[in-house]
């Protein structure tokens, strides 16, 4: 009898916890998973591919592509020690274009050195920082300080100026072109004409146009190695194929809300380009992608730059304030050249 | 464990027709489980011609398909085995990975055990193992449901409610006892988890990442230890080095490994693990707004709390929490401590063979004694580690040989093997042996000290190494 009582009541404690599993499972657990505040944890896990009940790091599915970012860095690391020396010469002599080294002496040169640095560092340098509104560099688009073959080349750009520019309806030189950069792409404020900033830039972008001939361009401010604009795709773009295909390909470097991290510029909101930009054009944007993006691995598809371009530029940017005195578009608007910095 | 393997060697042995020790077994079945594996990715591996001209090295598994585990489920459990594919077709690929995790594991061990024991052992275990996996399965399914996924809670857990609540209420089927093999089970996962311990990931970090990984985590390792003997005076040194080791090393997994090595008993590696992955859960929470809060530099924040929390997928949570970089810092950290799991086993199975258990006499054992004492898993452990690290580095196509192994067969097997091990550990223990352990709060005490020395000198390393020295060397 006794025997027979703590065997069932064995069971009924078997029942009791069984039930007690099954509601918590079945009922409280996807309760507690529809509240938005759980749903929007689970939502940024599922982006960053992490399972934090991973026990090893090959339980990680967000474990390869760090492992192969890192794997990338080394080998570069390795193979610029490695032919550090032999690769220059060996550019120079190839390609003169991509790996031109041969700074002239004197003024000049250095000129054309500070241009190349403020090329790189334009938010960052003394000479630029008070000039842009935002963390980009010139390089941010313009790859490579302007020496990428395609990506928004500088070279030759020289070349084409002074050129006529639709947006402005006039002509224009290339002092001018750059300062339109500053006031829209970099958001930012016109740099004086004849300042050592701006001198310099001119300076390193027609050192890099050095050998190509003149050919002034009556119809746009472009050079010869400008971008070719991509047709529109099949299908028209999509924001929503855009967003998972930001995430996915694009989020590492320039953040989940756009705004950029060590590895990449912010692409929209405060700190990026303002909305007079060229890049906020769908097909200019897909088109820089096309050839710009992943930087190691450019390997989108039309209708992907295109869907990209489609959602980073729904995203709200700064507004370009043209009625800012400074901003004019026509030189004889900017303020009376004094060579303050000088 | 060690109680175990003496309370179960009594009955088996009468019938025993070969005296292999579980080590050479579990030895054993790992071999062929990575053999097989290897084998099958190297005739399926070739080269191919990419869309640019290239070739590349493809590899995969072909037993890919055959294994697998229950999946992620949010609001139907069904959806663990079931995924709707667009177009809206149902796979069941996960079942069928379920399936073939349980065809190619009876199998294996069924062969072994009867190997080892005869026929009749080998039917008697066969039958106990479909109720295991079974309840296997079920904790699987119970650690898949994503907001339990999302706190960390890992199926060693559930897996150990799971066998808890059955021996504790209507108590341990007869039928399934033989195969309730705890020891076994954990030293193959461990064996087939050395393989995955690649020696070639070190230096990922470089030279900061060994550093905050391999410098502070032995000090830490060693000096909780000597806190627990010598200031809080644990009774159980295997409790107190199981505790030191998931808290410094790398989490349950770590536990495991050291808990193997030292012989500790079922109980404390369940304590450990359970003390472990409650402050985990905190940490994973609490680290990234207190970080935000101080406004840490990332690459010090990440490696901070890789090195600190202490289950990797907990880490990679926090470390995302406060962006890519962090992320991408936190998750190396761990990972190079999580290689560090070969040498802390090796390191406490040597220190406890030579120093913790000695003669009758109280002499130290000699080098004979030591060598005939060892355990031999932590040998297979070791060696598959070895073996993988030079295929790894050596071989042409080897890191995608070696990635094809692990993830397309290997890993998941040995999480089975995990699993099987804390579903055996529950249905070995009664709740009245862990109660001893928790009185006086030993383990607490130890752990949340221990943990506070982590956190500091981690981040005095981390902050040293990141913030200081290497500064200009990570960008």
């Amino acid at each position: 009898m006794n025997r027979r009582n703590s065997t069932s009541k064995r069971y009924i404690a078997f029942a009791i916890a069984s039930l007690v599993v099954l509601a918590t499972w079945m009922v409280l657990l996807p309760m507690l998973a529809s509240r938005p505040t759980i749903q929007a944890r689970l939502a940024f896990l599922d982006r960053h591919r992490i399972d934090p009940s991973a026990m090893f790091y090959t339980e990680l599915e967000a474990m390869d592509p760090i492992l192969d970012r890192l794997e990338d860095r080394n080998r570069f690391q390795v193979a610029e020690e490695q032919t550090a020396k032999p690769i220059t010469v060996q550019l120079v002599g190839t390609d003169a274009k991509s790996a031109k080294n041969d700074y002239p002496p004197g003024q000049l040169g250095e000129a054309i050195r500070l241009g190349e640095e403020l090329v790189n560092e334009t938010s960052k340098h003394p000479l630029t920082k008070s000039l842009v509104g935002n963390s980009l560099s010139c390089t941010s688009c313009h790859l490579d300080a302007g020496r990428h073959p395609d990506a928004a080349s500088f070279i030759g750009v020289a070349a084409a100026y002074p050129a006529y520019s639709p947006r402005e309806k006039s002509v224009i030189t290339l002092e001018d072109r750059i300062a339109h950069c500053f006031i829209r792409s970099q958001n930012g404020s016109r740099p004086q004409n004849g300042s050592k900033a701006l001198v310099a830039i001119a300076a390193y972008i027609t050192w890099l146009s050095e050998g190509t001939p003149i050919r002034m361009n009556p119809t746009k401010p472009l050079g010869p190695n400008h971008m070719t604009i991509l047709a529109e795709p099949e299908q028209p773009p999509s924001v929503e194929r855009g967003q998972t295909l930001y995430e996915d390909r694009c989020a590492f470097c320039h953040g989940d809300d756009g705004d950029g991290t060590d590895d990449g510029p912010p692409v929209w909101g405060d700190d990026s380009f303002n909305d007079g930009a060229g890049l906020t054009d769908i097909s200019k944007m897909a088109s820089w992608l096309k050839v710009a993006m992943p930087l190691d691995d450019t390997d989108l598809t039309d209708q992907e730059s295109f869907d990209i371009a489609a959602f980073v530029n729904s995203h709200d940017r700064p507004k370009f304030r043209s009625d800012n005195p400074n901003n004019g578009e026509d030189n004889s608007q900017s303020p009376p050249t004094n060579e303050t910095d000088k | 464990m060690q109680e175990t393997s003496e309370t179960d060697a009594q009955p088996i042995s009468i019938s025993r027709t070969r005296n292999i020790s579980d080590d050479w077994l579990a030895i054993l079945c790992a071999t062929v489980v990575l053999v097989v594996s290897l084998v099958g990715v190297w005739m399926a591996s070739r080269l191919e011609t990419d869309a640019d001209g290239n070739s590349v090295f493809v590899a995969t598994s072909p037993l890919k398909d055959w294994i697998g585990k229950p999946g992620k489920w949010t609001f139907s459990p069904r959806d663990a085995f079931a995924t709707s594919m667009e177009g809206g077709q149902t796979s069941w690929s996960l079942l069928t990975g379920t399936l073939g995790s349980f065809a190619i594991l009876s199998i294996l061990l069924t062969s072994a055990i009867r190997f080892r024991g005869g026929p009749s052992s080998g039917s008697r275990f066969f039958v106990g193992f479909v109720g295991v996996f079974l309840l296997a399965i079920l904790s699987y399914t119970l650690a898949a449901q994503s907001v339990v996924k999302a706190y960390n809670l890992e199926y060693a857990l559930w897996a150990l409610m799971v066998g808890l609540i059955i021996s504790n209420t209507m108590g341990t089927p007869g039928w399934i006892r033989p195969a309730v093999l705890t020891e076994f089970f954990i030293k193959t996962g461990l064996v087939l988890l050395g393989a995955e311990v690649l020696m070639s990931r070190l230096m990922a970090l470089g030279l900061p990442g060994v550093f905050v990984a391999w410098v502070v985590t032995p000090i830490v390792l060693i000096s909780t230890y000597i806190f627990g003997q010598k200031v809080l005076k644990m009774e159980s040194r295997s409790l107190n080095m199981v505790i030191s080791a998931d808290m410094s090393v790398c989490g349950v997994s770590a536990a495991i490994a050291a808990a193997a090595a030292c012989k500790a008993k079922k109980e404390e590696l369940s304590l450990a693990i359970g003390i472990s992955l409650s402050f985990t859960v905190i940490m994973m929470v609490v680290m990234p707004i207190v970080i935000k809060a101080i406004g840490l530099d990332e690459n010090v924040a990440g490696a901070w709390m890789g090195g600190t929390i202490d289950s990797t997928g907990a880490v990679a949570a926090a470390g995302a929490t406060l962006g890519d970089r962090a992320l991408e810092v936190a998750a190396t950290v761990k990972m190079i401590q999580n290689i560090l799991i070969g040498l802390s086993a090796f390191g406490i199975a040597t220190y406890w063979v030579t120093f913790v258990e000695k003669e009758p006499n109280g002499n130290r054992p000699g080098i004979s004694e030591v060598w005939k004492r060892f355990p031999r898993f932590v040998l297979g452990f070791i060696f598959a580690s070895i073996i993988f690290s030079m295929l790894h580095s050596m071989v042409e196509g080897g890191p995608e040989i070696v990635d094809a192994v692990i993830k397309g067969s290997t890993k998941t097997i040995r999480e089975w093997f995990f699993c099987l091990a804390f579903v055996s550990i529950g249905l070995e223990t009664r709740f009245s042996e862990l109660t001893p352990y928790l009185k006086g709060g030993k383990p607490l005490v130890l752990y949340v000290c221990g943990q506070s020395l982590n956190l500091i000198l981690t981040l005095i390393m981390a902050y040293l190494m990141f913030g200081v020295i290497f500064k200009g060397m990570i960008q």
